[in-house]
């Protein structure tokens, strides 16, 4: 404890604070150690604590250490990071800070950091006062997650007065921002219908849509697809006749948000940081397929969307190529946390990826089930043979299963 | 043997007859130029024509037999359950497949678009609009149509359109006859291909018209010189499409065939052969439209009757609204004509609108 | 951070790096000619236009029926070759009757001829790409145009010979007005096909990235409609080329289809052949050359790589 109390003087914001309300602080102070490789939080998190590093290292991108550490690197002891939680006006989110080595921390409680601070006025005020300093000085901030999908009682019916296909009846649920929702079902359940819907391609007959409050699709409304929303085609919609790098630069230069040169270096960025640097001047056509869907979803993320809509986007690749993407996905979410809406039929995929499962019946699609999965992030590959995911996988097949065989009975082709 | 077989070695049959009796029997006939008096001295005169070139006209009994056996090819298919149920599915009444296909904006607008251009045409001469005010405005031509002395009475007229058909089915015939047995040996043979196709490729980018000349020396009459180059025009484009349309068969086809205990001839009929007929289709129809070019153009140097002939002899005596009937109706048999092929070749090939 | 998502890409970049030896061009020519003389397809393409030549020539030479004035492959060639008459001597032998060949200048005026009427006919009828595009883009305007068009594509454009002599006043303005005519349907026609070819879903990308109707016209209308674009300038091409002759027969002087009529009148045998020949040569020379310009357009479309 003592020792804890010398520690915590020699920490740079606290050096005016008295004996008493360092032991206060030592008091609220918890250790924790992180093995390497662990995340401590994940970028869109709001951490209620703030972190003082006792011995190791840990990356945190864009932090202004207090003894002027190297960017991206908090490796002295008694250095700071994550003290937005302390802020309390500025509810700011962080990024991921992921552990180098064995790495010993005190988490020290934001809230009750506040109430001692403030028991003690006199250096108390000015301890926020360097903490607000030095988050003025960190750059590059996560925006409050974004994205949140409501869908309620969403129902489509093509050619109402002719053949009368009901592809979709009645769905609903909800999708918190930056979570992850996949929704499995056989062929022709109306999966692709509810993702045109919700892009834009086409209108409900009843029901409606909302995104973040705001009603993004309605029956009779007017289509307006846009890049809040942006898709991942099954097919590949990656413009043939434009280089890699035209491709992903395609979307901010046509909003008119930035000059060609800002884009092309945001991009280049970008890519460098997901992999795919050195392939910017060639043509779609000349990489391969698992370059191709990355790029494409490198395309969309450029643009910040507020959910990022796929289609079926691993279908055409083989099983091996696909378990190295979901992985690739799954780190990309980490990064950036965008709130996600997956369509698929592959029963596996939909656990591995997913916070929420949705499973959903043959024509007329309904919402049959809904599964929240509660496997711990980062996935690994690791986790397909674990208890859990089979518990949950037994949970799920017997009624995915029984959707297949109608549709099969049924010999449904793909609507839309 | 089955019908479909002796009909198949009837035509092979058939075809070498016409081709071979034809070549050396030089029918020297020659239309009289002044037509014998009677109402319908100049109809008459295309009868007798059509009739001297016996084989000529004899050859027609080959799309006959053609016809015949691909009609077979197409019942085999109709049968299908698939086809029809899609045939059933499709029942609306016709009222209402009439009216969403007659009343809707798009062809209103389409009719505007054409009355705009009529109306241009029409009041140019008045208005004066540069170039086109040359030409005889539309009620002029309508009028010069249908009086007295017009086209529409005149035997000349539609026995112009007895003869140009003729020649253009005669000409179209040949190449079919000539060209799709031949696209298809070269597609299935490599060898006979390299041996004959540079040869071909010389003279597949010269255009018919410039033959006619040569036409004209080898041919013992003018008649057999302009169905020549219409032979000609359509040749060139139906082999090179039967040729595509033989590489295009999925192997994958050809495979499984075999693979079920096809032999070779039923390998060729059962799965090349229609595999390749929508490339000949597109071959025929592309082919008749160039065939109606080249017979207009061998009718105005130099043919004696037809339409395109009509055409240069009203121009030459000066009387521009016959010449821009003779265009019309040229313009009219084209569409006609392609349209037929067309239609005719996609009932053949139902198995295209299922995929 | 996680390993998938930072580990850069190496594979293009190493495979470019391992050349071990620089072929120079002029090796690899030499490679594919050794290649080509090997193949057994190319000697046997030699036997056939061999076999075709000595058929021309025993046509001549045994005087088939209807073949009276045919010329001999050589004699036809010896009149193409040679100088005429008094140009360098007076040898019989080493002359060439007619003087239509490479030393007299009217083969180079009738190919300048039609090579000048193709090229204007074939400027002007490449205004149906934009019309083709605009009909592609906006429904309305194809309804209103594609009737009208419909109705006059079928009619022959050889056939609006009296008419262009009657609204032309000129001797050229006819002859490429009508060559503009036949490429232009086969233009605009191809274009509009292209158009319609282009997948859908092309169209759903960009407008979920926020383009507007003319960002989706420019960035995804006309490069995608390209190749058929330019198969639509081939067919134009020729389809042109075609009618130059007729309207170079009926209504030209000089040019290489007068020539042929023309040859025909004066039973002048090699500068016929001559002429059909020029005329089928350059024909597929035009054609090489927009298909040069069309692999340097179309460098995107790959021929091989993976489908997804």
């Amino acid at each position: 404890m003592e020792e804890l109390i010398r520690f915590l003087g020699r920490v740079e914001i606290f050096k005016d604070c008295g004996r008493g309300t360092l032991e206060k602080i030592a008091g609220v102070c918890e250790e924790k150690r992180f093995g390497r490789g662990a995340i401590v939080y994940r970028t869109g998190d709001a951490p209620d604590c703030f972190y003082v590093l006792k011995q190791g290292a840990v990356s945190h991108p864009s932090v202004v250490g207090t003894r002027g550490s190297d960017d991206g690197l908090v490796r002295s002891p008694a250095d700071l990071f994550g003290f937005a939680a302390v802020v309390e006006e500025m509810k700011r989110r962080v990024f991921t800070v992921e552990c180098l080595e064995d790495t010993t921390v005190y988490a020290i409680n934001g809230a009750r950091l506040r109430e001692i601070l403030k028991m003690d006025p006199a250096t108390g005020y000015a301890v926020m006062q360097r903490l607000a300093g030095l988050m003025a000085k960190a750059q590059g901030f996560v925006p409050a997650r974004s994205g949140s999908l409501s869908i309620r009682h969403a129902g489509k019916i093509y050619d109402p007065e002719g053949i009368h296909v009901v592809a979709v009846e009645d769905c609903s649920f909800e999708v918190p921002a930056g979570g992850l929702c996949v929704v499995v079902g056989p062929s022709g359940c109306g999966k692709t219908t509810l993702l045109n819907t919700i892009a834009g391609f086409d209108n409900l007959t009843s029901g409606e849509v909302h995104l973040d409050g705001q009603l993004i699709a309605a029956p009779g409304r007017e289509l307006k697809p846009g890049p809040d929303r942006i898709v991942v085609f099954q097919q590949g919609a990656l413009f043939p006749w434009k280089t890699v790098l035209d491709n992903v630069t395609y979307g901010p230069i046509i909003q008119r948000k930035m000059k060609k040169k800002e884009a092309v270096a945001q991009a280049l960025a970008l890519m460098e940081k997901v992999g795919l640097a050195g392939i910017e001047s060639q043509f779609p056509g000349e990489i391969s397929s698992g370059m191709r869907r990355r790029v494409e979803i490198v395309r969309a993320l450029v643009n910040d969307p507020k959910i990022l809509l796929l289609d079926e986007p691993f279908r055409a690749l083989d099983a091996l190529t696909k378990s190295v993407m979901h992985e690739y996905l799954l780190e990309l979410y980490d990064l950036s946390h965008k709130t996600i809406f997956f369509i698929t039929h592959d029963l596996e995929e939909a656990i591995f990826l997913a916070d929420l499962v949705v499973i959903m019946t043959t024509r007329p699609g309904r919402v049959k089930k809904l599964i929240a999965v509660d496997l711990p992030r980062p996935r690994t590959y690791r986790m397909l043979s674990s208890k859990r995911f089979l518990e949950l996988k037994q949970q799920t097949i017997e009624g995915v299963h029984e959707e297949a065989l109608k549709a099969f009975e049924a010999g449904e082709r793909e609507l839309a | 043997m089955s019908a479909a077989g002796f009909a198949k070695w009837a035509l092979v049959l058939w075809t070498i007859l016409c081709i071979g009796l034809g070549f050396f029997r030089f029918t020297d006939t020659t239309f009289p130029l002044n037509p014998p008096p009677g109402v319908h001295g100049e109809l008459h005169i295309a009868l007798q024509a059509m009739r001297a070139y016996q084989f000529w006209g004899a050859i027609w009994i080959a799309p006959a037999i053609g016809l015949f056996l691909l009609w077979r090819m197409k019942r085999e298919v109709d049968d299908e359950p698939a086809v029809r149920r899609r045939r059933l599915e499709r029942r609306q009444p016709l009222a209402r497949r009439l009216g969403k296909t007659l009343l809707n904006v798009h062809t209103f607008r389409g009719v505007l678009g054409v009355l705009a251009v009529l109306i241009i045409w029409q009041l140019a001469q008045p208005l004066g609009v540069p170039i086109i005010k040359r030409i005889p405005p539309l009620s002029e031509v309508v009028m010069r149509f249908f009086d007295d002395r017009g086209l529409f009475w005149r035997d000349k007229y539609w026995a112009g359109w007895v003869i140009s058909l003729f020649r253009i089915f005669s000409g179209f015939i040949l190449a079919l006859l000539i060209g799709v047995p031949q696209g298809l040996a070269w597609g299935l043979s490599r060898t006979l291909k390299s041996v004959s196709f540079p040869v071909f490729e010389i003279f597949r980018p010269i255009p018919p018209l410039a033959f006619l000349p040569a036409a004209i020396y080898l041919m013992p009459t003018a008649e057999l010189s302009i169905i020549f180059v219409i032979f000609l025009g359509a040749y060139f484009t139906i082999v090179i499409n039967t040729i595509n349309g033989v590489y295009n068969v999925d192997k994958s086809m050809e495979r499984a065939a075999l693979s079920l205990g096809a032999k070779r001839s039923d390998v060729f009929w059962k799965v090349i052969f229609p595999g390749t007929l929508p490339s000949i289709i597109t071959g025929a129809t592309v082919g008749m439209g160039i065939t109606w070019m080249v017979l207009v153009a061998a009718e105005m140097i130099a043919g004696r009757s037809g339409i395109g002939f009509l055409t240069w002899e009203s121009y030459t005596a000066g009387d521009i609204p016959q010449v821009v009937v003779g265009m019309a109706s040229m313009g009219v048999g084209g569409a006609i004509c392609s349209a037929i092929i067309w239609r005719l070749g996609t009932n053949l090939t139902p198995w295209r609108r299922l995929f | 951070m996680a390993k998938i998502l930072t580990k850069p890409l190496s594979a293009p970049r190493a495979e470019a790096a391992e050349q071990p030896v620089a072929y120079s061009r002029r090796r690899i020519l030499w490679l594919k000619t050794k290649k080509a003389l090997t193949e057994r397809y190319f000697w046997l393409g030699l036997l056939g236009i061999f076999a075709f030549f000595v058929g021309w020539d025993f046509a001549y030479r045994f005087e088939l029926p209807r073949m009276e004035k045919l010329e001999s492959p050589l004699y036809t060639f010896r009149e193409f070759t040679l100088p005429p008459r008094g140009a360098l001597t007076y040898n019989p032998a080493f002359e060439s009757k007619w003087g239509y060949g490479i030393w007299g200048t009217a083969w180079y005026t009738d190919i300048g001829m039609s090579v000048w009427r193709i090229s204007q006919a074939f400027a002007w009828s490449l205004l149906g790409i934009p019309i083709g595009l605009l009909m592609g883009w906006k429904r309305s305007i194809r309804d209103f145009v594609f009737a009208p068009f419909e109705l006059m594509r079928p009619i022959p454009p050889i056939s609006w010979v009296p008419l262009a002599i009657v609204m032309f006043p000129t001797q050229e303005a006819p002859i490429v007005f009508l060559c503009t005519i036949a490429s232009f349907f086969a233009v605009t026609l191809n274009t509009l096909l292209g158009v319609d070819s282009i997948d859908p879903v092309y169209f759903r990308a960009a407008r979920c990235l926020g383009s507007s109707e003319w960002d989706i016209f420019r960035h995804v209308i006309i490069p995608g409609a390209m190749p058929f674009i330019f198969t639509g300038m081939l067919i134009g091409l020729g389809v042109a080329w075609f009618s130059l002759v007729g309207g170079e027969i009926i209504a030209g002087t000089w040019g290489l289809g007068y020539r042929t009529m023309d040859a025909y009148m004066n039973v002048a045998t090699p500068q016929l052949l001559i002429a059909m020949f020029t005329i089928g040569f350059i024909g597929m020379l035009m054609g090489v050359g927009l298909r040069m310009l069309q692999r340097r357009a179309l460098a995107w479309k790959a021929k091989t790589g993976e489908s997804i």
